[in-house]
C-alpha cells in the first residue's frame, strides 16, 4: 500500500513541475478530490446520468407497455420492481423517469442561473438606474409564491415538460441574481476591475471576462443545489397531477399512485422506489455541492 | 526642442456630496514633453491621484466629475471624448500602473491570458502571434522563464513580478504616455530600485512619457525631469528635479525636503511639517498651507496667491515671492 502512496506521490511532483500553471480551478478540484462524502454523491450522481442515457440499453421492457393480465404484480425475477395499474415494468419506468427528473431540474436551473447571472452581473456593475430597476423586478418576482403560481399556470396551460421546466427557472431566478449582484459590488471596485478599464475595456468585456468569471465559485454551487431544488419541485409538481404528463414517467408522478390508500398498503413497490430515488439523488446532489462550497472556498482550510 | 505631448490647462474636478460639490482639484496645470518623466509629489489626499484619474477619465463614478479646463493630448481635449473614443485610447496611448499590484490582476487568469487581452483589444492579435508578443512583453520586463511564467496564475507570482506583469500589461501596446500611481509603494526597498531601473530604462528605449506620482522624494530624484508638488488639490511649486532639491521655494516643499530621513542625524528628531492637511470641505480662506506654515503672514490667511513664475521654469505659488 505504502509502495503504491510514494509512486503516485512521486507522480504528483513530477506532474507539479511539468505543469508551470496551476489556476485556482484546478486547486479547488484537488480540495474536492479529498472530500469523500462529495466525491460519494458525484459517483452516485455519475451512475445515474448513465441509467438516464443508457435507459434503453439496461432496461428489457418498453416503457409505455400495457399488460393489463400482469396488473399490481410483486417483485419477481422477471419485473423486479414489480408492475404498476397497468401492468407496466415499474423498474422500466423509474429508469426512464430518472431521465425527466434530472433533465427537468438541469434545466430549470440552467434557465434561472443564465437569467440571473447576466441581470444580477449588469445591475450590479453598472448601478443606478439599471441596478434600482433589476433589483425592483427580484424584488417582485420574489413576492410570488412558488407553488400557487406554478399550479396557475400548468392550469392554464396544461401539465407539460417544457412549461414545467419553464415556469421553475422563471420563478428561482431572483435568488442566484442577488448572490451575483452582491458578488459584484465587491468585486467591481478591486483593483484589477480599475486595471482592466485603464487598459481601454469596454464594460461589457469587463462584466463577462473579468467580473462573472470571478463570481463563478458562488453560482456553481448555487447551481447545484438548485438542481435538487428542481428535482423535488418537480416531483410536487408531478405528484399533483401538474407536472409531467402520463404516459411519460416521472418519480413525481409514480409517486402519485400512493395517494390510492390501497396502493400505500398493499402495494409498496410503487411508491418506495420513486421515493427512494428522489432521497438519494437529492442527497447526493447536496453533499455534492456542500463539498463544492467548502473547495472553491478559500477561506475554508482543510 | 522637444514636444508636448500632453497639456493639462486649469483643470477643476470635483466630487458631489451631500453638502454640494466638494473641489478636489482646483485650477491644476502641467505639461509633459515627448520622452519626459514628470514627478507629482504630496501628502495623502492632496488630489495626486485625482489628477491622474481625471486624465484617464476614471473618476470614481458616479460622484467624480470633471468641472472645467482642458486635458490636450497631442491636441485633442480628453474631456470632451465620448467615452468609446476613451477606451480606444485607454491601455493604447495612455496607460496606467497602479499602486497595488497584489490586486490588480484578476485571480482567475493566466498570466498569459491577461496580458494577451489588451493585444486582442487594441492591436487585434490572434494565436499564437499574441502569444509570442506576450513572451517578448514578458522578457522586456525582465521575467526569467517568460515561456512558463506566462501559463502560470497571479497567485504563484511574488509582488515584484506582478508588478512587471503589470508593467508589461501597461507596455504592450506601446503607450505616448505612461501614469505610474505610486507603483513602488507596495513594494521592498530592493525590489522598488528594480522597478524603478526598469521604468527607466523602458521609457528611454520607447520614448515614453512618464507621470510618476509618489510621496518618496528619494524617487522623485532617482526618476524625474521636472515636478509638481501638490497641496490640497492645487499645485504649490513646479519646476525641474534640480532646482526642488537645490532651491525649493515653497515653504511646504522645503517642509516636505526636511521631512526626510536623510536628514536626520545621530540622536536627532525627524522634523515633520506640523498639523494636519486640512480637510477639503474646510478649505481655509486664503492660502491653503497657512494653517501650517511657518512663515506665515498676515495676507497668507487672506488671499490665495497666484502660481507665478519666479524664475525660468520655477513656478511658485507663495506671497513670499511677490
Amino acid at each position: 500500500m505504502s509502495v503504491i502512496n510514494e509512486a503516485t506521490d512521486k507522480k504528483a511532483i513530477l506532474n507539479k513541475k511539468n505543469s508551470s500553471g496551476i489556476s485556482p480551478w484546478q486547486i479547488a478540484v484537488k480540495k474536492l478530490k479529498k472530500n469523500k462524502l462529495a466525491m460519494f454523491g458525484l459517483f452516485i450522481l455519475g451512475v445515474l446520468a448513465l441509467a438516464a442515457i443508457f435507459a434503453p440499453l439496461i432496461t428489457s421492457y418498453d416503457r409505455d407497455l400495457i399488460n393489463m393480465a400482469k396488473i399490481y404484480e410483486a417483485p419477481s425475477f422477471n419485473h423486479w420492481l414489480g408492475t404498476d395499474e397497468l401492468g407496466r415494468d415499474v423498474y422500466t419506468r423509474l429508469v426512464y423517469g430518472t431521465r425527466i427528473s434530472l433533465s427537468v431540474g438541469i434545466v430549470s436551473t440552467a434557465v434561472s442561473v443564465i437569467i440571473g447571472v447576466i441581470l444580477g452581473a449588469v445591475g450590479g456593475y453598472l448601478g443606478g438606474i439599471v441596478d434600482a430597476i433589476i433589483m425592483r423586478i427580484v424584488d417582485i418576482f420574489m413576492c410570488f409564491p412558488f407553488y400557487l403560481i406554478a399550479i396557475v399556470v400548468a392550469g392554464i396551460f396544461g401539465p407539460s415538460l417544457l412549461i414545467l421546466m419553464a415556469i421553475m427557472g422563471i420563478l428561482s431566478w431572483p435568488k442566484i441574481a442577488r448572490i451575483v449582484r452582491a458578488e459584484v459590488l465587491t468585486l467591481k471596485h478591486r483593483e484589477f476591475v480599475e486595471a482592466s478599464r485603464a487598459l481601454g475595456l469596454n464594460s461589457r468585456k469587463i462584466i463577462f471576462k473579468h467580473i462573472i468569471p470571478n463570481t463563478m465559485a458562488p453560482i456553481i454551487v448555487y447551481a447545484t443545489l438548485g438542481i435538487a431544488q428542481g428535482i423535488l419541485s418537480e416531483a410536487g409538481l408531478s405528484y399533483l397531477g401538474l407536472g409531467v404528463k402520463q404516459p411519460i414517467p416521472s418519480w413525481g408522478n409514480m409517486l402519485s399512485a400512493a395517494q390510492n390508500f390501497s396502493v400505500l398498503v398493499s402495494q409498496w413497490w410503487l411508491w418506495i422506489p420513486p421515493g427512494i430515488m428522489v432521497l438519494f439523488t437529492v442527497l447526493s446532489i447536496n453533499f455534492f455541492g456542500d463539498g463544492l462550497r467548502d473547495a472553491l472556498d478559500p477561506k475554508i482550510i482543510q | 526642442m522637444s514636444e508636448t505631448l500632453i497639456k493639462v490647462k486649469n483643470l477643476v474636478t470635483s466630487f458631489k456630496s451631500s453638502e454640494g460639490p466638494i473641489r478636489v482639484l482646483d485650477g491644476v496645470s502641467f505639461s509633459i514633453d515627448k520622452g519626459k518623466v514628470l514627478g507629482i509629489v504630496g501628502e495623502s489626499g492632496c488630489g495626486k491621484s485625482i489628477t491622474s484619474l481625471s486624465i484617464m477619465r476614471l473618476l470614481p463614478q458616479p460622484n467624480g466629475y470633471i468641472e472645467s479646463g482642458e486635458i490636450l493630448y497631442n491636441g485633442v481635449d480628453l474631456t470632451k471624448l465620448s467615452s468609446s473614443e476613451m477606451e480606444a485610447l485607454r491601455g493604447n496611448d495612455i496607460s496606467m500602473i497602479f499602486q497595488e499590484p497584489m490586486t490588480a490582476l484578476n485571480p482567475v487568469f493566466s498570466i498569459g491570458s491577461q496580458i494577451g487581452e489588451v493585444l486582442e483589444v487594441h492591436k487585434r492579435l490572434k494565436g499564437r502571434e499574441r502569444r509570442e508578443k506576450t513572451i517578448e512583453m514578458l522578457k522586456l520586463v525582465g521575467i526569467p522563464r517568460p515561456d512558463k511564467i506566462v501559463d502560470e496564475y497571479p497567485h504563484q507570482l511574488s509582488g515584484g513580478m506582478r508588478q512587471r506583469v503589470m508593467i508589461a500589461m501597461a507596455l504592450s501596446c506601446d503607450p505616448k504616455l505612461l501614469i505610474a500611481d505610486e507603483p513602488t509603494t507596495a513594494l521592498d526597498v530592493t525590489i522598488q530600485v528594480q522597478i524603478l531601473e526598469l521604468i527607466k530604462s523602458l521609457k528611454d528605449n520607447l520614448n515614453t512619457s512618464v507621470m510618476f506620482i509618489t510621496h518618496d522624494l528619494g524617487v522623485i530624484a532617482e526618476m524625474a525631469d521636472e515636478v509638481a508638488v501638490m497641496y490640497l488639490g492645487r499645485i504649490v511649486e513646479y519646476t525641474t528635479v534640480d532646482d526642488i532639491f537645490e532651491n525649493p521655494m515653497h515653504p511646504y516643499t522645503m517642509g516636505l525636503l526636511c521631512a526626510r530621513l536623510v536628514n536626520v542625524k545621530k540622536c536627532d528628531k525627524l522634523t515633520c511639517i506640523p498639523g494636519m492637511v486640512p480637510t477639503l470641505n474646510n478649505r481655509p480662506k486664503g492660502c491653503a498651507f497657512s494653517t501650517r506654515c511657518t512663515k506665515c503672514m498676515d495676507i497668507c490667511k487672506e488671499e490665495m496667491p497666484e502660481l507665478k513664475q519666479i524664475k525660468p521654469n520655477h513656478k511658485v505659488r507663495c506671497w513670499l515671492y511677490s
